[in-house]
């Protein structure tokens, strides 16, 4: 699919393939992929590492345009159970316009940060910008999601929310990778701004996004390590609570067996004592009552 | 007073119901003493519960019926309608 749009006097616009000087390509199909191969002389593995969510941050210089390929976060669906994954989104720049190569659907250019673009650098730089961005809002929702998950292990006995923490915690180990990988990207571009046509202004913006990127990735370290930490005492909740369980479960099953056994004794086929007795269905009974009165006062006495 | 409100509104945010949203609305279904339910076509949900509403699922375009009921159903009701009226204050 193929969005165009036309950057002029400052202003991102969506326009007509003709006039078109950025055009997004999303998911491209055989024939887009063959037209950017050939028309705009994209080299072929270049393409495939855009598409490739596991290919790292890089940036190359070719004879007639730079191409650049930057991590980003992939949207979350429901199907994917707390896992949060990351894409790659590939940035082609030539003398008079742009290609953008996106393997899935994203909503680009929109927000304050794209109501002013003055050049196609600054638009690179600014896609680079809202995918950090876009990191930290994740990182904002890993965090939600994990003080959500705790409160339902304080009380739970499956597996089920252990397992969504460890996709939580994988999820950030693919998060550092891009955000480091992002990082190599944005040093190479500052040792290569003059190369890349950056203005000094642009220059400040890269070493703006070079400090984001740094705290972004601190805050994921930050995250992982204390969901790493607190694994293990998590897995003890949950073990504690089973426990507990188990113990309630032991609990009814004496406190059901001892009355069973007193009235099953009584029960036998054999001539037994007070047998004839008016009162002896009432013995019984009292005495499996007084059974459970015992059981529950050696539970009292015993603490448990 | 318990109040009972409903209302339908449709996702204009273009990623749809997405994780920042879920995240934005379960932040402020907690700000409401009302227990207020998200629904689709396929399942209900408690709007309080991050966990629940990431299990939606709902693409651009697509309605959701929130229902509130409680003390302040008819405050939760213009707060969350407001919000994704706003596209969930995301700019992407």
């Amino acid at each position: 699919m193929l969005q165009c749009w036309l950057l002029s006097n400052g202003k991102l616009t969506a326009a007509d393939e003709p006039e078109a000087n950025v055009r997004v390509f999303v998911r491209p199909d055989d024939r887009e992929r063959r037209e950017l191969v050939d028309r705009w002389q994209i080299d072929e593995h270049t393409l495939t590492s855009a598409l490739d969510p596991d290919e790292l941050a890089r940036l190359e210089f070719e004879a007639d345009h730079i191409a650049m390929i930057f991590k980003r976060p992939r949207n979350y669906s429901s199907e994917e159970r707390f896992l949060f994954k990351v894409s790659s989104c590939g940035i082609f720049v030539y003398p008079d316009s742009m290609l953008i190569v996106l393997p899935e659907d994203a909503t680009l250019f929109t927000g304050r940060l794209f109501a002013r673009v003055g050049s196609l650098p600054e638009l690179m730089l600014k896609c680079i910008f809202a995918s950090i961005h876009h990191f930290l809002e994740h990182l904002r929702v890993i965090n939600a999601v994990s003080d959500a998950l705790e409160e339902q292990i304080n009380a739970a006995m499956d597996n089920k929310y252990l397992l969504n923490l460890f996709s939580l915690e994988k999820s950030l180990v693919y998060y550092l990778n891009a955000i480091n990988s992002n990082g190599k990207l944005i040093e190479r571009m500052k040792l290569n701004a003059p190369k890349l046509g950056l203005s000094g202004e642009l220059v400040e913006l890269l070493d703006d996004l070079l400090i984001e990127n740094s705290q972004r990735k601190e805050q994921a370290e930050i995250y992982s390590n204390i969901l790493a930490g607190l694994m293990d005492a998590r897995v003890s909740i949950v073990s504690n609570n089973l426990n507990l369980l188990i113990k309630a479960l032991t609990v009814i099953t004496i406190a059901i067996m001892l009355p069973t056994f007193v009235v099953s004794l009584f029960s036998m086929y054999v001539p037994i004592p007070f047998q004839g007795h008016p009162l002896a269905f009432w013995g019984v009974l009292a005495l499996s009552l007084a059974s459970i009165g015992a059981v529950k006062f050696f539970l009292w006495w015993k603490r448990w | 007073m318990t109040e009972k409100a409903t209302r339908t509104v449709t996702i204009t945010h273009p990623g749809g119901l997405h994780a920042r949203p879920c995240v934005a609305i379960a932040q402020m279904a907690k700000q409401f003493q009302s227990q207020i339910r998200l629904s689709n076509r396929r399942q209900t949900v408690n709007a309080a519960d991050v966990l629940q509403v990431l299990t939606l699922g709902a693409p651009c375009g697509s309605q959701i019926t929130i229902e509130a009921r409680g003390p302040d159903a008819v405050a939760a009701l213009d707060a969350l309608c407001k919000l994704f009226a706003e596209n969930f204050g995301m700019e992407s």
